[in-house]
Parts: C-alpha cells; sequence; structure tokens
C-alpha cells in the first residue's frame, strides 16, 4: 500500500492534494502526548513534594540541621550561589508543574473532580513552597510554552492569593461525591492514581487545610495575620499521625531509578555532611537542659544511632570520623519514609496561634500533643515519651508556656523539612527563640551580618531570564538577606 | 563518453595511410595514461608538419618511421597533446596526462543531469577518483580533506574508523544539522553519526551513552572509495536548489565507477599502513602521587613528594600506545559490449588502532549495470553491500559524563604505579585506590574489559530507467534505497568503577535506519534557433526515511564473565522509532544565447510531514546568469585568454524540521511514582520552515597556456527563522523549546586555482590551489537569550560550543577570568584571579580565518609524486586535556608549584561614593595545589590557543613498473605506491592535533571542532601500495 501511495505521489506529481494522508505522520509513534490523570498524577506527587526536600539539602545549612563535615564548606557559611536554587525552581514549573495544567484539563474534561482537587492542591503546594524560598516568582505567565519563553515574576502576595485560590477550590471538588467521578481515585494494580493517600478523600481535605493553616501562619508579621484564621484551617486539617503526608522512599525497581531517600546513603547526598550542632545540642540535653551530660532526648539515638556530635557550620566536625555519621537514623536510611506536612507540625502551629491569641489552654495542649505526635512518629516507648514530657526539657504548665517551648519543640520535629527556616525568619532568628543559632565561622562577609532570608534565583533563571531576574534585584552581594514580602512588616 | 572516443579512434587509425622516408629510422614506444598508467590505444602519433601518421595498437604501442631531430606528435582526445623530438633512441614511452579542462567539461550536478562546465552559473568543483585515490584515506569524507575550496573536514580524532565531519562555507543553522546531502548516482544516501537521542526517556539518561563517549564513525564512511570515479561538490543552494531542502548546506554528489564497453580490465589494490599517534602530551615526572607535598595513597593525583633518586618513573602514557597496523585489499573487474557493461568490485578492510584492543574492519561488494533495450530505452542498476564493524575505546568523559575515558583516566594515573599492572593474579582488576567510586578504570581494563562494539549491515542500491524518445528529450526515473542494521554494544564488565554499573552493565542499540526515494525526472535541450537554445528540466521526488530504534539496558551480571542481556537481572528498554516523508515538485528553465549568455531559472515546491499541515508546503527557487565574455569579445585565438566568465546567482532555500517538533511527547517518569510527566523538549505547533538566501558571483579564467583554470568566488548567505530548541526559562513548562528564531549570515571568498603549471616532455606539475575564507555571524538570537549552545560539545567542563549575539556559528563559550574594563585580570581579596562559576563567555572562533590547500603532483614518465600542503590560520582549539593533567598535577605547567608569586593585575577597590576603581595587585601569594586544581583547571583563560596549522596532510610516490618487466604476464600496468601522512605537523598548539573534534562528528549547530580532550589523538602513518591491472 504504501508503494502504491508513493508511485500515485509520483504520477499525481504537481497535483498532489491526494498525498496529504501520506504526509500526515508526525505524531511520535514512542510516545503519547496525552493520557489519562491517572498516569500523570502519581508523578506530580512524587516528584511535587521531594521538590522539598531538594531544596532542604542547602536550607538545611541555613537552619542548620545539617552541615558540612570539614571546614570552610560555602553553603555553611552563606555563600548562595544561582546553582543552589536550580533544582528547586525548576523541578517545580518543568518537572512537576508542566503535568499539572493538562492532567486537570484531562480530568475536568472526563469528569473526575477529585483528580482536578489533587492536581490544585500539588499545583498550591509546589507554589507555596518555591515562593517561601525565593519571593517573587512566576505564575501567571508561567507553562505557556513557546508562546512565552521568558515569564514574568509575580509578587509574592499574589501569588499568596493564588495558593488559597487554588485550596479552595481544590476543598470544592474533593467536596464533591464519589459517584461525580468517572475513574477511580486510585487504583492499585496496576498502581496509578492517589499515590499519597490511596483515594481517601477526606485526608486530602486535611491536608489542603493542613497547607492553608502552615501558610496563613507565615503571615505573622502582616496586619492581615489572623490567629483565628490559623485555627480554623487547624480545625480542618491533620489530627493523626497516620494523616501525614508522606514520600515514601523505597528500593528501585526496573522502571524506577531514585526511589531511595534522598537522606539514604545510596543517593550519597550527605556523604561530606552530617548533623548541624544546633541540632544536635537540642537532643543531647545542651540547649533544653542546659548540660549536654544530662539525659538526652528519647529520639535522639533513633535520628542518631551513633549519638553524633555534629558539625559546627563552617568549622566542621570535630574529630570527624572517615566516612559520615549521617545515615543509619530514623531520616536517614535508604528505606527512611519522609513526612512532608505532618500531625506535629499541625499542632505546633495551633500552639503558636493559640497562644498569640492568648487561648493557654488550647496552646498547652497543643504544645505537647506535638511533642507527642513526633515522638509516637518516630517509635519512641510510652515509658520514654512519659519520662520526656515530665523532664525540665519541656513546660510542665500553660502558664510557664513561652513561644520559645513551642518553636524549640516545632524545631526538632521539623528536622529536615524546609519550612523550618520560615519560622527561624519569622522570628527574625530571635536568640530569645534560638538561643544556640550561631552564626556560622567564617561567615560570608558580603552579608554585612545579615541573615539569609531567601534564595538566590535558579541558575537557568539567570541565563534564560535575565531580564526579570535583574528586576528582583539579583545582583547586590547581600541579595539573600532580603526579606521575602511575608517577612517583612 | 571519453572511453567510447578512444575506441572510435583506435578503429579509425587502421584507416590511416602510413608513409615513410628514406632518412628515417623505427621509432617504437608505447603511450599510456597517467591517470590509471593503463595502456592508451589509438593515440594519434605524427611527425610534426607531416602527413606521417601512426597510431597506437590495443596495448598502447605504436611504431613510426622519423628523422632525428623530427618531432613527433602524439593527440588523443580527453588528453593533453605532448611533442617529443626524435633523438638518438629508438624507443619513446610517452604518459599521456588528461586535458583537465576536457575531464570537467561535463560535470554531473542534480539527478544524474550532466551540465556543460561553461553553462553552470555557480560554484561547483569536481574531484577525480585517482586525486581521492591518492589521500590512502579509507574514509570518502577524509578523502576530500583540502581538495575542494570552501570545504571545512574536521576528523573526530585518530581512532581506528573514527568519522569525520564535513561543512560548507560554514554552515548556516544554529542547531541543525549543518552538513552537506551525500548522493550517490542520484539517490540521498545517509552519512549520519552517532548522536545522543533526544527521544523522550531515551539518550544518555537511560544508557549512559553519550556523544563523546565513543569516537564513532559517520555513515559515508562505509563507502568503497575505490568505488567512485568523481565526486561533485555543489557548494551553495543555488548550485543545490533543485535538491531541495536536504541540500541546503550544499551536496556531495558522487558517480561511481561504470564497466567500459569492450574492455574487460580486472584491477587489484592491495595497501597495507602503519600508523601511530602524532604528539603526545608532555608530562612532569618530579612529583609523586599525593597531596599537597604530601604522598597519598588515596589520591590518584601527582600533588606528592618529589621523586626521590632511583625511585621508578613509569612512562605510563607512552607506553599505552601502540603501532596500528592496517591493511587494504581492493578488487574490481568491469568491462561490457555495446549493448551492456558490467562493473563488479570487493573490498576488504582491516583495522588495528593505535589504542590497544581496538579495531576497525570494513567489506563492500558491489555490482553495477547498464543495459540498452534499444535505441531509446535503457535500464541500469547497482547494489552495494556495505558491513563495518569497530571495537573501540570509551573515551572523552566516558560514560554518563563521568570519568571513564581511558585518556582521562591516564592524565590521573600517578607515575609512581605502573599503570600497564592492571590485573590481580586471580584476573580481577587491580585497584589504584580502595574507594570503588572514587577509583576510576585503569585504561587497560577500560580498553580490554568495556569494550565498545558496533557493527553495520548497509545495502544500497538503485534502478532507473531512462528514455530516450528524440535527440532532445530524456525521460529518467529512477528508485533507490539506502537501507542499514547498526547494532552497538557497550559493556561495563563488573567491577568498573561506572556508576550504577559496577555489577556489571550491558547496552546495547538496534538501529534500522531504511530511506526509499523515487524520483521522476524529464529533460529537454533544444536549440529553437540558430543562437538560442532552451533547456527544461521537470520532476518529482518522493523520499521517505525511517527508521526503528531500540535500546536495551541490562544491569548486574548474574556470572560475571559472561556477556548477554540473558545474564543481567535488571533489564530495560527504549522504543525510538521515527518517519519523515518529502513530496518534491521542481523544475529548471535555462536559456542560452549563443554560447556566451547563459540564464537559468530553478524553482521547487516541498511538502513535508514534520511541519505543522499549514506550513507543510513551501516553494523556493533560484536565478542565475553566466556570461562567457571570452565568447563575446573579439579576443583572438592567440590571446592568453582562453575562456572567461562572469556568473551571478541569486537563491533561496527553505529547510524542514526533524520529525514530531510539532506537539510534545511525555515521557515515563522514572523516578518515585512511576507514569507519565512532561519531556525536556517543548513542541511548537507554529513551526516553520528556515529560509537561507544566498548571493554569489564568481570569475572563471582559463588560460591558454597549459591549460591552467583559475577561479575566483564571493558569496554570501543569510537564514533566518531557524529552528532552533534553545534552553530556556524552564517556567515555562520545558527545558529547552523548539522555535523559529535567530538569522545566521556568512559571506566569504573562494579561490581555485588548478591546471598544469609545467608541461615538458615527460615531466608535468600538475597543481590544485584551494583557497577559501568564510565568516559567518549570529545577526540575532531569540530574546531574551543572550547564548546558545550545544550541550553535545560540552565536553571540557569550562569550554562549550555556544553562540552570542554577533559570534560566529562555530564561536567558542567559556568560563575566564574576570577582567577589568581596561582587560588586566581582576585579581581577588585572596590574591588569586577570579572567574564567576558557570559565567560562560565568548572566547574566540573555532573556525579558521583562511585556509590554503595545495596538491602538487609532478609526473616523470613512470615516477609520480603527489602532496597536499594544508594550511591553516587562525581559530581556536581548547586544551583539555592539559586542563585535565593541570588538575591532576602531571602538568608541565604544575612545576612552579609552591613557588611566591603576585599575579599581574588589578584589584577592585569600592569607594565611598560606590564607584569601583583598579589599582595594581601587590598580594605575594604561593602557587598551591589548590590555585591549580580550583582556579587555573576549571577556568579556560589558560587553555584556549591557535589552531594553525601548516601540515603535509600526505605525499604520495608512486612509480608504475615498465611492462618489458612483465614478459609474458598479462599484466597492463603494475604500480608500486607509498604514502606518508601527516608527516610534517608545524603548530604552535602545545597539545597533540589541533584537528580534532573530540565530541564526535554528529554534532550540530556549529559542530565539536576545536575541543580537544580524552579522544584519541591524531595519527601519523605510511602506506604501502601496489596496484595491479590485467
Amino acid at each position: 500500500m504504501k508503494k502504491f501511495i508513493i508511485g500515485l505521489c509520483t504520477v499525481v506529481g504537481l497535483g498532489l492534494t491526494a498525498c496529504d494522508s501520506f504526509l500526515d505522520v508526525n505524531d511520535d509513534p514512542n510516545n503519547p502526548v496525552s493520557t489519562t490523570p491517572n498516569y500523570l498524577l502519581p508523578s506530580i506527587i512524587g516528584n511535587g513534594l521531594q521538590v522539598q526536600l531538594l531544596t532542604e539539602l542547602r536550607v538545611g545549612q541555613i537552619t542548620q540541621n545539617i552541615a558540612g563535615r570539614t571546614a570552610n564548606i560555602t553553603t555553611d557559611q552563606y555563600y548562595f550561589t544561582p546553582s543552589n536554587s536550580t533544582s528547586t525552581f525548576n523541578n517545580t514549573y518543568y518537572l512537576v508543574g508542566s503535568n499539572i495544567g493538562p492532567m486537570i484539563a484531562a480530568a475536568e474534561a472526563e469528569g473526575s473532580p477529585y483528580y482536578v482537587g489533587a492536581g490544585k492542591t500539588m499545583r498550591a503546594i509546589i507554589m507555596a513552597h518555591l515562593t517561601d524560598m525565593l519571593g517573587d516568582v512566576p505564575y501567571t505567565e508561567a507553562w505557556q510554552g513557546y508562546t512565552n519563553i521568558a515569564p514574568k515574576y509575580d509578587p509574592q502576595e499574589e501569588i499568596y492569593n493564588t495558593i488559597f485560590k487554588l485550596l479552595e477550590e481544590a476543598e470544592a471538588e474533593f467536596s464533591k461525591p464519589a459517584t461525580a467521578n468517572k475513574r477511580p481515585f486510585y487504583s492499585a494494580n496496576p498502581v496509578s492514581g492517589d499515590i499519597l493517600y490511596q483515594g481517601d478523600v477526606s485526608k486530602w481535605i486535611k491536608l489542603i487545610n493542613s497547607i492553608r493553616a502552615r501558610q496563613l501562619n507565615h503571615l505573622t508579621k502582616k496586619a492581615t495575620y489572623s490567629a483565628d484564621a490559623v485555627l480554623a484551617a487547624i480545625d480542618k486539617g491533620i489530627k493523626n499521625n497516620a494523616d501525614d503526608a508522606t514520600l515514601g522512599y523505597r528500593q528501585p525497581t526496573s522502571v524506577e531509578s531514585s526511589t531511595t531517600s534522598i537522606w539514604g546513603p545510596t543517593r550519597g547526598n550527605m556523604a561530606s555532611y552530617t548533623f548541624g550542632r544546633m541540632f544536635v545540642n537540642y537532643l543531647n540535653g545542651t540547649t533544653l537542659l542546659g548540660d549536654a551530660t544530662a539525659a538526652d532526648d528519647p529520639r535522639f539515638a533513633i535520628i542518631s544511632p551513633t549519638l553524633s556530635n555534629g558539625a559546627i557550620p563552617g568549622a566542621g566536625q570535630p574529630s570527624a570520623p572517615t566516612v559520615t555519621d549521617f545515615y543509619g537514623g530514623w531520616y536517614s536510611t535508604d528505606n527512611s519514609p519522609f513526612p512532608l506536612v505532618t500531625n506535629a507540625e499541625m499542632r505546633f502551629i495551633e500552639a503558636e496561634a493559640a497562644f498569640r491569641k492568648s487561648d493557654k489552654s488550647r496552646a498547652f495542649t497543643a504544645y505537647k500533643a506535638g511533642i507527642t505526635a513526633h515522638m509516637t512518629k518516630l517509635g519512641v516507648a510510652a515509658a520514654a515519651q512519659a519520662t520526656y514530657l515530665g523532664s525540665a526539657a519541656v513546660a510542665q504548665s500553660e502558664g510557664t508556656l513561652t513561644l520559645k517551648n513551642i518553636m524549640e519543640q516545632k524545631y526538632i520535629a521539623m528536622f529536615l523539612n524546609p519550612e523550618s527556616w520560615s519560622d527561624l525568619r519569622r522570628f527574625d532568628f530571635d536568640p530569645a527563640i534560638y538561643p544556640d543559632y550561631a552564626v556560622p565561622a567564617g561567615v560570608n562577609p558580603n552579608l554585612g551580618g545579615k541573615m539569609v532570608r531567601r534564595l538566590p534565583p535558579a541558575q537557568t533563571e539567570t541565563q534564560y531570564n535575565p531580564a526579570e531576574v535583574a528586576r528582583m534585584g539579583w545582583g547586590t552581594p547581600d541579595y539573600v538577606t532580603l526579606p521575602v514580602w511575608w517577612d517583612k512588616q | 563518453m571519453k572511453i567510447a572516443l578512444r575506441l572510435m579512434l583506435f578503429a579509425m587509425s587502421f584507416l590511416i595511410v602510413q608513409s615513410s622516408f628514406a632518412q628515417s629510422k623505427t621509432i617504437t614506444g608505447r603511450v599510456t595514461s597517467s591517470d590509471d598508467g593503463t595502456a592508451l590505444p589509438g593515440v594519434s602519433v605524427v611527425v610534426k608538419g607531416t602527413a606521417n601518421g601512426a597510431s597506437t595498437d590495443g596495448d598502447g604501442k605504436y611504431t613510426i618511421q622519423a628523422a632525428p631531430g623530427s618531432v613527433l606528435v602524439y593527440t588523443f582526445i580527453g588528453m593533453l597533446s605532448q611533442e617529443r623530438t626524435v633523438g638518438v633512441d629508438n624507443t619513446i614511452d610517452v604518459v599521456l596526462k588528461s586535458d583537465a579542462k576536457a575531464l570537467e567539461e561535463v560535470v554531473v550536478t542534480g539527478f544524474n543531469i550532466a551540465q556543460e562546465q561553461k553553462s553552470i552559473n555557480y560554484a561547483v568543483q569536481s574531484v577525480s577518483g585517482k586525486a581521492l585515490e591518492e589521500t590512502r584515506q579509507q574514509n570518502v569524507v577524509n578523502a576530500l580533506q583540502g581538495k575542494v575550496a570552501g570545504v571545512n573536514i574536521i576528523s573526530s580524532g585518530g581512532g581506528a574508523g573514527e568519522g569525520a565531519s564535513i561543512v560548507i562555507r560554514g554552515g548556516s543553522s544554529i542547531d541543525g544539522d549543518n552538513q552537506p546531502l551525500f548522493v550517490i548516482d542520484g539517490i540521498p544516501v545517509d552519512n549520519s553519526s552517532f548522536q545522543e537521542s533526544t527521544a523522550p526517556g531515551a539518550g544518555s539518561g537511560f544508557n549512559g551513552l553519550l556523544g563523546r563517549s565513543v569516537g564513532s564513525s559517520n555513515r559515508a564512511g562505509d563507502l568503497n572509495p575505490d568505488d567512485i570515479a568523481s565526486i561533485t561538490v555543489l557548494k551553495g543552494p543555488a548550485a543545490a536548489a533543485l535538491y531541495g531542502l536536504r541540500a541546503g548546506n550544499g551536496a556531495v554528489i558522487i558517480t561511481t565507477k561504470k564497466g567500459v564497453a569492450g574492455q574487460t580490465s580486472v584491477s587489484y589494490n592491495a595497501m597495507f599502513s602503519f600508523d601511530q599517534v602524532n604528539r603526545l602530551p608532555e608530562v612532569q615526572s618530579v612529583y609523586k602521587q599525593g597531596t599537597n607535598g604530601v604522598y597519598d595513597p588515596t589520591t590518584r593525583r601527582s600533588w606528592g613528594p618529589k621523586f626521590l633518586e632511583g625511585e621508578p618513573v613509569y612512562d605510563n602514557i607512552g607506553e599505552f600506545f601502540q603501532t596500528g597496523f592496517k591493511m587494504n585489499h581492493s578488487l574490481s573487474v568491469s568491462g561490457g559490449s555495446e549493448k551492456t557493461n558490467f562493473y563488479i568490485s570487493a573490498n576488504h578492510l582491516d583495522q588495528g588502532g593505535v589504542v590497544p584492543e581496538t579495531e576497525y574492519e570494513k567489506n563492500s561488494v558491489r555490482v553495477a549495470g547498464t543495459s540498452k533495450f534499444n535505441d531509446y530505452l535503457s535500464f541500469d542498476g547497482s547494489a552495494n553491500y556495505l558491513q563495518t564493524s569497530g571495537k573501540r575505546a570509551l573515551q572523552g568523559p566516558g560514560l554518563f559524563g563521568g570519568t571513564g575515558g581511558f585518556l582521562v583516566s591516564i592524565f590521573n594515573w600517578p607515575l609512581n604505579d605502573n599503570m600497564a599492572d592492571w590485573q590481580n593474579p586471580d584476573g580481577s582488576r587491580r585497584r589504584l585506590l580502595e574507594s570503588v567510586t572514587g577509583d576510576i578504570d585503569n585504561p587497560y581494563f577500560t580498553v580490554n574489559k568495556n569494550p565498545q562494539t558496533d557493527r553495520v549491515e548497509r545495502m544500497i542500491g538503485n534502478v532507473g530507467v531512462t528514455i530516450d524518445p528524440t535527440d532532445w528529450l530524456k525521460i529518467n526515473y529512477r528508485l533507490g534505497s539506502d537501507v542499514y542494521t547498526e547494532r552497538t554494544e557497550s559493556v561495563r564488565s563488573p567491577g568498573t568503577s561506572l556508576i550504577n554499573n559496577q555489577q556489571g552493565g550491558l547496552a546495547v542499540t538496534v538501529n534500522q535506519f531504511q530511506q526509499y526515494t523515487s524520483n521522476f525526472v524529464v529533460t529537454a535541450d533544444k536549440d529553437i534557433t540558430e543562437k538560442i537554445g532552451v533547456g527544461l528540466v521537470l520532476g518529482n521526488t518522493v523520499e521517505q526515511t525511517e527508521t526503528k530504534g531500540v535500546d536495551y539496558l541490562g544491569l548486574i551480571f548474574q556470572n560475571p564473565d559472561f556477556v548477554g542481556l540473558n545474564n543481567t537481572t535488571n533489564r530495560s528498554v527504549i522504543q525510538r522509532n521515527s518517519l519523515r516523508r518529502l513530496i518534491g515538485a521542481f523544475g529548471r528553465v535555462s536559456f542560452d544565447y549563443d554560447n556566451f549568455l547563459f540564464l537559468e531559472l530553478q524553482g521547487r515546491n516541498d511538502w513535508s510531514s514534520t511541519l505543522p499541515v499549514k506550513n507543510r508546503s513551501f516553494a523556493y527557487g533560484s536565478a542565475s546568469l553566466g556570461y562567457v565574455f571570452t565568447e563575446h569579445l573579439p579576443l583572438g585565438s592567440s590571446s592568453f585568454l582562453k575562456f572567461g566568465k562572469f556568473n551571478v546567482s541569486y537563491a533561496q532555500v527553505g529547510k524542514d524540521s526533524p520529525p514530531y517538533r510539532v506537539s510534545s511527547p511525555l515521557t515515563n517518569n522514572t523516578f518515585l511514582g512511576g507514569g507519565f510527566r512532561n519531556n525536556f523538549f517543548g513542541g511548537n505547533p507554529e513551526l516553520k520552515p528556515e529560509t537561507k538566501a544566498s548571493f554569489e558571483t564568481g570569475l572563471d579564467f582559463n588560460f591558454s597556456k597549459n591549460n591552467l583554470r583559475f577561479n575566483l568566488t564571493y558569496y554570501q548567505d543569510r537564514t533566518i527563522d531557524q529552528i532552533i530548541a534553545p534552553r530556556l526559562s524552564q517556567a515555562s513548562g520545558f527545558i529547552l523549546q523548539y522555535v523559529n528564531g535567530g538569522t545566521v549570515e556568512n559571506r566569504g571568498i573562494e579561490a581555485v586555482l588548478s591546471g598544469t603549471a609545467i608541461q615538458k616532455g615527460d615531466f608535468a606539475w600538475d597543481v590544485v590551489a584551494n583557497f577559501s575564507r568564510n565568516r559567518s555571524e549570529v545577526v540575532s538570537i531569540p530574546y531574551p537569550l543572550t547564548e546558545i549552545y550545544q550541550s553535545d560539545s560540552w565536553i571540557v567542563g569550562f569550554a562549550r560550543g555556544s553562540v552570542f549575539q554577533g559570534s560566529s556559528l562555530s564561536a567558542l563559550g567559556a568560563m575566564q577570568y574576570e577582567r577589568a574594563p581596561d582587560g588586566q585580570l581582576i585579581i581577588g581579596a585572596t590574591g588569586y584571579p577570579t572567574f564567576v562559576d558557570q559565567k560562560f563567555t565568548y572566547a574566540g572562533d573555532r573556525a579558521p580565518d583562511f585556509t590554503l590547500q595545495i596538491t602538487n603532483t609532478f609526473n616523470y614518465n613512470n615516477l609520480s609524486l603527489s602532496f597536499l600542503t594544508d594550511i591553516r590560520k587562525g581559530g581556536v582549539v581548547v586544551n583539555g586535556n592539559e586542563a585535565a593533567l593541570v588538575s591532576s598535577g602531571l602538568s608541565n605547567r604544575t612545576l612552579d608549584r609552591y613557588k611566591k608569586a603576585v599575579f599581574p593585575g588589578v584589584v577592585a577597590v569600592t569607594g565611598a561614593d560606590g564607584k569601583v576603581s583598579y589599582v595594581p595587585n601587590t598580594r605575594e601569594v604561593e602557587l598551591t595545589e589548590s590555585y591549580y586544581r580550583n582556579i587555573m583547571s576549571v577556568v579556560g583563560s589558560d587553555f584556549i590557543e591557535d589552531a594553525s596549522w601548516i601540515r603535509l596532510r600526505y605525499v604520495t610516490l608512486a612509480y608504475s613498473l615498465p611492462t618489458k618487466f612483465f614478459g609474458k604476464i598479462p599484466f597492463k600496468n603494475v604500480e608500486l605506491n607509498a604514502t606518508g601522512r601527516n608527516l610534517i605537523l608545524l603548530t604552535k598548539y602545545s597539545g597533540s592535533d589541533p584537528e580534532t573534534a573530540a565530541a564526535g562528528s554528529g554534532v550540530r549547530g556549529g559542530g565539536s571542532g576545536g575541543f580537544d580532550y580524552g579522544s584519541v589523538p591524531g595519527t601519523k602513518g605510511v602506506d604501502l601500495g601496489i596496484k595491479l591491472s590485467f
């Protein structure tokens, strides 16, 4: 037949209209250009949540959760370059975000509102993370392909409005009945669809409200801040460890690679790093009990089986072992799951908001519930939990409870979560709240003694979107000390 | 044609009445051709000024009566006449040379259409099979080196069977393939090189292989050069307009050898070659393994203490390379009758590389024939089976952009350790370092245990029918195919340090390529009045190119010594198919007026499957005018100028896109979650064809004396709406996006001098001199981009093939030291020069300012000496090898280590008013290991060098044994020849050979010429050959 068409086109020669179908062969025979939403959502969830941990590889140095094992690791000393932001920015837009629009469109077309809701939730999550790290970022002109190869950056305040709107719309979609869905939200064989909660819509609604609570809580410096609004979201948010939004790391399969934990030995990210001294001091008694020889937090041996002495940012790890002592803990084996939005975090947000509106009783209850939630998550025995809760490391009454108490326990529970940096910024790295936060040895002098409050623009943006990056003010030596919108009064 | 005339004259010669004079004596002799040393039958031998004549017999022998002092004139059509004075000898043997002008009078341009040279109004240049043969290059692209003005050919490296890239007039696409179309007997054939796949999910991310991992071949290298009768290079779009969009970068038109009626001949060539690495980097042998002056067995670098007296220092680099031996056997049989002719050939080449364990082999069998059914109907066809295979070493950065290449590994081997001792007694790999991942593979392990093999089985064929109903009309239909299967295998044996492959890995790729072409062409030529002739060409072409590719990857060998996919536990596979179709309709009308004015108009419309439907049809064309002023103006027959012509032409050519760039296919998500996700490349439903417009003008002279021809051409072209895939803000949703954008201009001059400089008796001196100068300029690139680079060329960390606004197409982008406005180095607060990591700025043009390539051929009786002098001025080359040696501490440049120095330059001081001023640097610093490793070797500034060269590309000496040696043995000719290649290389470049393209010949855009890193260095060699014909 093909030969016949070639012959026909030869004979027809200059006529050629008959040959249009002969030329209609420009659809890629190897890969489809679209698919059903259930085969797009898994990577949106997997890669979308993982972005935060890729960011944490550098942000963890700002929060001093982690630090270089040797002296003069430049990122320990706050020498940040655009390459430190590249994966965060590019994964948000290219790897993850570019799939959300098509998935929502496909889900809307076929009538699967839960997929629409999951898409909008994930879009809110990735944009919230990105803007909290970088400040102003593209949104209204993003994902336009060839029609706009240099998208403009939108102000963070507008991004925040978008996030709240997305969350609202997502919640509305999830509020529809299951019968309104053409397609099951999750399928176990083959695995497709909602790999986060296996189709449990109520957990998505809790996640949506938890994200809303987290973002509203960022506004403590703003006149619009409302503790009641935060608590209203908390009321509908995650209340149970089983509802945590967790990245399920596991061994690779023949079709999936790099599926082990970012913090595990196989990925190799931590070979030159270990725990930050500040974090270790919270667990070994130094900060909370004033004495390193005092009883360890029962979580210490679970997080660091070798009881690492941690590294001092800029100075490294004294008497460093030949290989890093970071691996093997609850967070740091190849198969360690990573909870990104947790019951524990919600309890501390609740405690802070209640504290701010002087509801000390609710604050104290939530504070202790937060500690318990994290300890339970890590598998601390009930007796050890009780001992710790009764110790001097923990506030014993609502009357003695301080914001410092809340934030130090939140800092521990938020280990390796970049959200912790938002807390530090909201409290302006206040030594009264974070007494052990140390300025790194050999800190970048260009910063003029100021703290790091945003990441640089992505490397690729400095190359391919230079005008917008310049408009953001990139180029000044202390760029990373400029506060983002919510970080300003 | 020429042969037929010879035969005719041979027959006629019997009619010539022979007479003699009383005082005469009998002269005998033999006339042979300088082309191939064969006897020339039918040559007319006449005593000057008399009617006394004779002609040569079938063996080229003649007998004539002539008086001493009289002059014998030897004439033969297509050959330059010779005169010889009769002296005391009674034997006069004569070698007649081809008349270059006569040979070139007819040139095959588009679709097997032969055109008279004088009617062609644009630059074309032909190279004879003999001129290709004397280069002794087995790759036809290499054989063209220096033979054609305006053609830039760069060998990738010196590996066995390694490819070469060819670009005519500087190229025009920022991101497209700039190599010309290859056409054999009217049918396009593939000349691609391995290039990393951009198909979703495929490429190096899948199987680790980069274009720069292996020195692979270009597909035209499969051809048997002995089958080629001549090559015509169509340089500009005007010449190539009929061939359409695929010839926008010019075309290489190959005409193969055909059988000759009435003359069955057998010829056999054998060649034996020896190759050596031309130059190797020199290394220091003062310091051994260690760090900061202290011996350290956990590093491979040579920053340790000095060698003690008497300690062994191993010449790891020099010992590694070997002499490569190559042999080539070539046999052809041809012949025919008035109705039918045939040509059969076979070729076998077997080459061992200068790198141990590497080899290259190629085989070819070809059958071609023509049959005349009757006076107006004839059929012809050919079939060529080709087989090439190579076993190559991992080179450059190796796999996964890691450190697996053999040469880089040598550069990181301390001289206190004997690298050649690479195996433990149990056969396992001897490690230099304990750390599995820190210890990169020993080069001997790499070549023995991690071989990269490839094999191509290929069939090129075509069949044609020609109808000649009248003397002015010709109808031709031709169907051609180029079909091959390519299978590559990349082994990573257990024990290797290669990422993810430490328990063994095997990557297999199978590509099935099929290209079919159907051409229907009608040509008409008629003189409508005594003075006006009209020519018409109408044609239709349909092309289909289909690739079916599969990549397999198996990891973890269950039996560590067994190589096979079934032996692996973790297997994955990717399909990579593609199909493109093209329909073209074309026409040409030409007028000539009184043999001095030639006007030609060409037009073509293409319909391409690869563009959006609304943009799939596009038309273009050319107009040209030629004026032969020597025919028009009364210059007189005695004029020094025998022929003079002025040409001018304008052409426009469209160029489509590769397939599947309109939509944006998904790719498998191989990270957490699986499923599908977006791929790197954003499609574009608005894509339109690239357009190249070109203007050309030229002068052509033929001087009567010695038939010397001089041609001067000026051209300029402008390519707009380039189809490029620049990286862009990923907020757009993609990493790279197909767009139309960017404008590139070229302008240049070509001058060609060819012909016979001196002809005296048995002695002749022929010369072909080609001068080329091309300037390309990237006039614009799409906003807001400031640089577009070819990732495939990014082989050295600090340098890559880039274009910038206003730069040339083949510009170099490099990380460089920061400089003050006055050009002085800015020295940082620490006292060392400063640079910005990942900031790539313009660092020169990799293309030459000009090239001058001169082939001289001297013939004296049976002796012939030919040599090609290749002069290249300007262009930069990146000495990535030296940077690697500086980093490892083996470079001689590191011998200043630990000395104190004050870097010349300035320090930036910011005043109270915020203004920056510069004061001279006075800070003395130590040249520490850290300086060499973290500053000097990661910045391009110290490693970008001038690539100018003067080289003796080859010199060939050939001697045809006199027939009397053979006695009864029926040899027509026996030639012994010896060739030296690259025996002289004069260059200021401090690395190995500045002719290098370490990332391979498949790099798009500005190519990979000028990058020297981790590849097999260029070679020099000697070939000894014998050529027999019966």
